[in-house]
């Protein structure tokens, strides 16, 4: 009986060669240490300098972002039009959240609505390029769609903690719909028992999300919130909204379709590292610029998971119940 | 896992769960922290206040330039008026390009095809934003 090779498997194609493959966590772990520590570095000193002010917020996150891409122009990106409109993306998501996340937040929304509207286009006029840049293009339009799914609710409904569920349901019907109607590989973007034993993913995935939890639980010292009147009720909606709606739909859009389509046109290293910096400034929204770098080094642990395991089991798992740590402990359990 | 089942099965799985979720009516449980990708749309954290937060930017520790003492519920609830017109808008021109392009007219070129079908999801977003603003419409009027 002929075993099929593990490079049959999409995620783990041959290498662009051996040597990068070779390198794979080594690269990674060089890059993404190097940029959290210049990153929090940048955001201390202009702390000290602004003290807590919008501009800390503006400058901070802006340097975060020109260093995320500076790491990249200066390790071998490529400079061919796709590429370039990656670095653009990052651009729009930065300026889409600062201003979102202001006085003058119709002009994020506007900023979101260009993205939804442009960027597939962009990814139909370079889909000469290759399938995966047009699936990349498309799917960064999907997370502006993810910034417009709340402009139907009324502001007192969005204050209801029952709204996250159906915001959520949104998110993922539009993600589903893409991806079922664009017949994208549901094996390639993880839907898949995985090339690593399933407890082992399970542990794996529930090990780093306790860790994560309790480091941004520090990072954000939210205040105690309120218990509800039914203890049981609450629990059980904590786990199934940050499991099955936060984890599945955020982890589904950034690491399974995001990141394997970006890991076809560019080292591992490179697709992480972009992934997890789109996905971090999408937490601008928090007000806290270390909030920002923390997501980005929580977004290379889950990239780094789904690549290991081929599965988004463990990113899933990471994801929902770090945010679980972080909920539990807020209540002061 | 086979397409054909397995997506359906997952949207049906959400959409079951939120309507499950929404009949525990547990409003005062983590009022405060809820988050989407990030943006939180209730609360605070140690730097102050959030998006749809009711408290003012301006009053916490994150002072500011741009937002002065405007009161964040009252720009998000300009703002998100202002996107429900947006999003009418772009739906009407989507289904209207949907329309012009389908290839059963004939002589439609081979990208403005290609570009149908890459619009046609985030047109269904759309189309389901543009009746849920119409029922929030139609129940505020109502009751």
């Amino acid at each position: 009986m002929t075993q099929k090779p593990h490079s049959a498997h999409p995620l783990l194609r041959p290498p662009l060669n051996s040597a990068r493959i070779r390198t794979f966590p080594s690269d990674l772990i060089l890059a993404s240490s190097s940029f959290v520590l210049l990153s929090a570095l940048s955001y201390f000193i202009l702390l000290r300098l602004l003290g807590y002010t919008y501009e800390l917020l503006f400058i901070s996150n802006l340097a975060f972002a020109a260093i995320g891409l500076l790491m990249l122009a200066f390790n071998g990106f490529r400079g061919s039009t796709p590429f370039r409109l990656l670095y653009l993306v990052v651009v729009l998501a930065l300026f889409e959240e600062l201003v979102l996340n202001s006085a003058l937040a119709w002009y994020g929304l506007a900023l979101a609505f260009t993205g939804l509207i442009a960027l597939p286009v962009a990814g139909v006029l370079l889909a000469g390029k290759g399938e995966d840049v047009r699936v990349v293009l498309e799917a960064c339009g999907l997370l502006f769609a993810t910034r417009i799914v709340f402009s139907p609710f009324p502001v007192n409904l969005l204050q209801s903690a029952a709204i996250l569920p159906a915001i959520y349901t949104l998110i993922m019907s539009v993600t589903v719909l893409y991806v079922w109607y664009r017949k994208v590989s549901l094996t390639k973007i993880g839907f898949t028992r995985g090339t690593v034993r399933l407890p082992l993913q399970i542990f794996a995935g529930l090990l780093v999300g306790a860790i994560l939890g309790v480091v941004e639980y520090y990072i954000l010292q939210p205040q105690l919130v309120r218990i509800g009147p039914n203890i049981i009720h609450n629990i059980l909606y904590l786990v199934v909204t940050m499991t099955v709606f936060v984890g599945i739909t955020e982890e589904l859009l950034f690491r399974g379709v995001l990141q394997t389509h970006m890991h076809a046109l560019m080292p591992r290293w490179q697709a992480i590292h972009l992934t997890s910096l789109i996905f971090s400034i999408f937490h601008i929204g928090w007000l806290n610029p270390l909030e920002v770098v923390f997501a980005y080094a929580a977004g290379v642990v889950f990239g780094y998971l789904m690549i290991k395991t081929t599965s988004l089991t463990s990113p899933v798992l990471a994801h929902g119940f770090g945010n679980i740590i972080l909920y539990t402990l807020a209540r002061g359990l | 896992m086979r397409r054909s089942r397995g997506l359906p099965l997952i949207l049906l799985s959400y959409v079951g769960l939120a309507g499950l979720l929404s009949l525990l009516d547990i409003k005062p449980a983590l009022y405060g922290l809820s988050t989407v990708l990030g943006t939180t749309i209730l609360g605070t954290t140690v730097l102050g206040t959030t998006v749809l937060g009711t408290t003012v930017l301006g009053t916490t520790v994150l002072g500011t330039t741009m937002l002065g003492t405007t009161s964040l519920l009252e720009v998000y609830a300009s703002a998100l008026l202002t996107g429900q017109l947006a999003i009418s808008l772009i739906a009407i021109g989507m289904l209207s390009y949907l329309e012009l392009s389908d290839p059963a007219y004939g002589g439609t070129k081979r990208v403005l095809e290609e570009l149908r079908r890459s619009w046609l999801p985030l047109t269904a977003l759309l189309v389901i934003l543009f009746m849920l603003i119409v029922a929030f419409r139609v129940w505020d009027i109502l009751f």
